[in-house]
């Protein structure tokens, strides 16, 4: 197998892996926070909860620096 | 025989947008939330899809925050990505201003436009994460 193909094989692999981690982080969160929602909250209460999740997920991502 | 790799190779790869452009609930999983029933059904379906949609957002950002951490995005990526992110999220929460208001005028298509530019973002996200991981994986960097 030349140079080439295995670079494409690898970056297929790669893209495969960064696209299931959509999934499983989407899993993780489904498991850790949306079993927060109390049984009884109401309509209103779960829509400003979603829109609370999405926005501290964002604000924790740009809190994170990285190593570069 | 090189050829025919790469051909199947970049099958895998049309069938990994495939994923996303029909967002695949098995693998994706969904928020599965109440909405109000008194709401009329396309707004219903609407309303799952804002939960959804905010959802996939969370993912989507804690997907960055950890690849940022590892070293795969950059500081610039990290912040455009979270930027486009950021202008979606917004989207998605005046359309829910506009459902609260009883607007429900073309509700289920801007959703669907926001889902879609959110799955644009997100095979943006992991190109790039997979172009770096492969890099680092074959020592060119």
């Amino acid at each position: 197998m030349s140079d080439e193909s295995k670079q494409l094989v690898l970056r297929t692999a790669q893209l495969m892996l960064a696209v299931a981690q959509f999934g499983l982080e989407k899993q993780q969160i489904i498991a850790d926070k949306l079993a927060k929602i109390p049984p009884n909250a109401t309509f209103a209460e779960i829509n400003a909860f979603m829109e609370k999740l999405s926005s501290d997920e964002i604000a924790a991502a740009r809190a994170e620096k990285g190593p570069n | 025989m090189k050829l025919r790799l790469k051909y199947g190779l970049l099958t895998a790869l049309v069938a990994v947008m495939a994923l996303f452009a029909e967002g695949c609930d098995t693998i994706k999983g969904r928020a599965e939330l109440p909405v109000d029933q008194a709401l009329p059904s396309a707004v219903q379906e609407a309303q799952r899809l804002i939960h959804d949609t905010h959802l996939n957002i969370a993912a989507a950002a804690a997907t960055i925050r950890v690849n940022r951490k590892a070293g795969l995005l950059t500081a610039e990526q990290q912040d455009k990505y979270l930027d486009n992110l950021e202008v979606i999220r917004q989207g998605v929460v005046d359309i829910q201003a506009l459902i609260n208001k009883g607007l429900y005028d073309s509700a289920i298509d801007k959703v669907k436009l926001q889902k879609r530019a959110l799955e644009i973002l997100q095979i943006e996200v992991a190109k790039q994460i997979a172009k770096e991981e492969a890099a680092r994986k074959a020592g060119t960097r």
